[in-house]
């Protein structure tokens, strides 16, 4: 027998299966071995077998991971995304709580403020509010439903007081910071310092009507009116300084009705037309002409004072100059506003406003006409020449709508 | 099922002792494999149950060389290192059992086509050789007008899932060898003219013959691990993997192998008349000039398979 002749002789599927599975005796191993030496077919089957053993413990693990995998990545994201919808629907609804109750706030902040200006001269009247007393309560309307341009996330809300028929400070705009503001709309009410609202009123605020649109014509109207007889006064007032320094200046001719003598005249006139406006940061948007309210040329609000702030309210008497800068401080200058001084704070808040106390029936209209444009733009009355002037009184007010009063701009008393 | 039935009716009429080639089988270890083996399960009596133990214990001598007798603890060693429980499966399928057969569909058709596939390389070709095997083990194969069924060839020695997985590389071994032959020749790239060897013919007749006899002499694992990873390109894990060792046992054998080789052949051509140094040039000579073929020499060996000592 020869060897190839030998080696035709398998040994079978099960033998070799048994060798590979290390199942077969020492004795069996070593036949089936030697034949595997010498026999290719053998060798190749019992790789093969092993090979496929291999891959079938591979397959079923590798199966088992791709059936689980997409449940168990799904599985971990719906649990995380279950949450996460959660805190933001909670978060969305918080935010709009707060919106609304910032809102909400601001509206009763409003009202407070209104309420307060409106009741102001009414504590002086004891009586009690009546049905006549209606008409104050338009405005708690009004501000019901605040102006849509206001920003209602500004921290610093600036609400416009309403005047039926308030007093001229009503008309000053009133400066709201956060801190002053009640939490909540129920604490609101007893978050109001003034003496004149009737702590029992503050529901009824909440409960009525909101502004109608005819309310709103009506209180236009109203200011238009106001501020159109301001404007007719201020008219009276020029035309009679202007007749009056027509009539005391040699070879002045005399004008006829308002128009002004000369260009300098008529850039005086426009000047004092001009009303101060105080810069919104430091607490006034605006201030509307008021009786006693001093008229200063728009030069002198460009003032850069030592501190390095611009002025942002002045008064002038003769040489006298007063101004206040960004910061609320006071300055004091002599010379015309050529050196300033500062002056020690007398007063509590912070100074937002300066101007010169002057009674409209102490108004001297005996200004010369030989004064410089400056000086004219200053609209200084009570400075004639030769006539001693009116000892000069200027008043400050502060954030706080607190007055303090001075004759020489450097000693203050509280108003 | 004629043999079974006729080893059955041998066992009943032996009574306590089952006759099993010049030894018995003890009842009490028959009745302990038969729980264990879960016979029950495919509707087989308790004789069929013996007939096949008795088969698997004759065909294999129990494990022992043949012409030996087993003792009662040599053929209880033998049947509990059986996969009994595959066995029964196997010859209750080979028996035509539906309820074996629905349970070996359910647990092994996957994995027959998922071991096919990987032993082919190719899912067409691995469906279509496991649809064959699945097609003869079902029996739907006849041989001399007798239905066979591969299955009743199975043993238990090993797993039965393992014996499927042999089955079928032995069906795709056999197969891709048939078909290579058949394949045409490719294109014919005419032979370059052989150099003239430097090394004279004398030392390279000695050189070849120093080689064949070193070859010779080395055992079944040491020619198993040089034809496995030199002729079949076989990695060491995978060899390893056969022999279940450590590859770097695979590693540290074939290192071995080869220096006693390398030793073998100097000492050969040193008793052929070289000295050392002319031994060692004439290992230094080209290797393309041997006429020596590793694959037919190792293929040479005078050694007898058991197989082979069966059939003498």
């Amino acid at each position: 027998m020869s060897a190839t002749r030998k080696h035709e002789f398998h040994p079978d599927a099960e033998s070799l299966n048994a060798f590979a599975e290390q199942a077969l005796s020492e004795r069996e191993r070593g036949q089936v071995l030697e034949h595997l030496a010498v026999c290719s077919r053998c060798r190749q089957v019992v790789a093969l077998a092993r090979d496929a053993a291999d891959a079938e413990v591979v397959a079923p693990s590798a199966a088992r991971r791709v059936a689980n995998q997409p449940d168990s990545w799904w599985k971990k994201w719906r649990l995380v995304w279950l949450p996460t919808a959660a805190v933001t629907a909670f978060a969305a609804v918080s935010i709009s709580v707060y919106v609304y109750k910032v809102d909400q706030n601001t509206a009763t902040n409003k009202i407070a403020e209104q309420t307060t200006t409106q009741n102001e001269p009414m504590a002086a009247n004891p009586a009690p509010p009546t049905a006549s007393s209606a008409p104050a309560a338009p405005p708690v309307h009004a501000a019901k439903s605040p102006a849509p341009s206001a920003p209602k996330s500004s921290r610093r809300q600036v609400v416009a007081a309403a005047a039926a028929s308030p007093p001229p400070e009503a008309l000053e705009q009133v400066e709201v910071t956060s801190e002053e503001r009640p939490a909540t709309p129920g604490a609101a009410g007893s978050g109001f310092t003034s003496k004149s609202l009737p702590q029992a009123e503050a529901p009824s605020i909440y409960n009525a009507p909101p502004a109608t649109l005819a309310f709103r014509e009506e209180q236009k109207r109203q200011d238009e009116q106001k501020r159109q007889e301001e404007e007719r006064r201020q008219a009276q007032v020029v035309e009679s300084r202007m007749l009056t320094a027509s009539a005391s200046t040699p070879g002045a001719q005399p004008a006829a009705g308002n128009v002004p003598a000369s260009p300098d005249a008529a850039a005086s006139v426009s000047n004092q037309q001009i009303v101060v406006r105080a810069d919104s940061l430091a607490g006034f948007s605006s201030m509307r002409s008021a009786r006693g309210m001093s008229k200063v040329s728009a030069a002198e609000v460009g003032i850069t004072l030592p501190s390095g702030l611009p002025a942002v309210s002045t008064a002038a008497s003769v040489h006298r100059r007063l101004a206040i800068d960004k910061a609320g401080a006071l300055f004091l200058s002599d010379d015309g506003g050529i050196t300033w001084r500062p002056v020690q704070q007398q007063w509590t808040g912070r100074a937002v406003a300066v101007r010169k106390h002057t009674a409209p029936d102490t108004i001297d209209t005996t200004a010369p006409a030989t004064a410089s444009p400056a000086e004219q733009s200053e609209a200084v009355p009570g400075v004639s020449g030769g006539a001693p002037a009116p000892p000069a009184l200027f008043e400050i007010l502060n954030d706080k709508n607190q007055m303090w009063l001075s004759t020489d701009g450097r000693l203050w008393i509280a108003k | 099922m004629a043999p079974i039935e006729s080893v059955a009716a041998a066992a009943s009429a032996a009574g306590a002792e089952i006759d099993a080639t010049g030894g018995a089988i003890d009842r009490a270890l028959l009745e302990e494999l038969w729980l264990l083996s879960n016979a029950a399960s495919w509707n087989l009596a308790r004789s069929e149950f013996d007939a096949i133990l008795l088969e698997a214990g004759t065909a294999w001598n129990y494990g022992l060389p043949k012409q030996t007798t087993a003792t009662r603890h040599q053929q209880a060693t033998f049947f509990r290192g059986l996969h009994l429980a595959d066995l029964v499966l196997a010859q209750a399928c080979a028996a035509g059992n539906d309820h074996a057969w629905e349970h070996f569909v359910a647990q092994y058709r996957q994995p027959l086509v998922r071991a096919a596939i990987a032993i082919t390389g190719s899912e067409t070709l691995g469906r279509d050789l496991a649809d064959q095997l699945y097609g003869e083990l079902y029996g739907l194969t006849e041989r001399d007008g007798e239905r066979r069924c591969p299955l009743e060839s199975y043993r238990g020695r090993g797993s039965l899932m393992g014996w499927l997985r042999t089955t079928l590389a032995q069906r795709h071994v056999d197969h891709y060898r048939r078909t290579r032959r058949e394949e045409p020749l490719e294109e014919f790239d005419a032979p370059a003219t052989e150099p003239t060897p430097e090394t004279p013919a004398r030392e390279l007749s000695q050189l070849e013959r120093a080689i064949e006899d070193a070859l010779g002499a080395q055992d079944n694992q040491a020619r198993y691990l040089l034809a496995a990873y030199y002729l079949d390109g076989q990695t060491l894990l995978q060899v390893a993997q056969v022999l279940g060792v450590h590859e770097a046992t695979v590693s540290r054998k074939l290192h071995r192998a080869t220096k006693d080789i390398r030793k073998q052949v100097l000492r050969n051509l040193q008793r052929s008349g070289l000295n050392k140094r002319g031994a060692e040039e004439a290992l230094g000579a080209d290797p393309r000039d041997l006429n020596v073929n590793l694959k037919k020499l190792l293929q040479n060996s005078q050694t007898v398979t058991f197989k082979e000592q069966d059939t003498q």
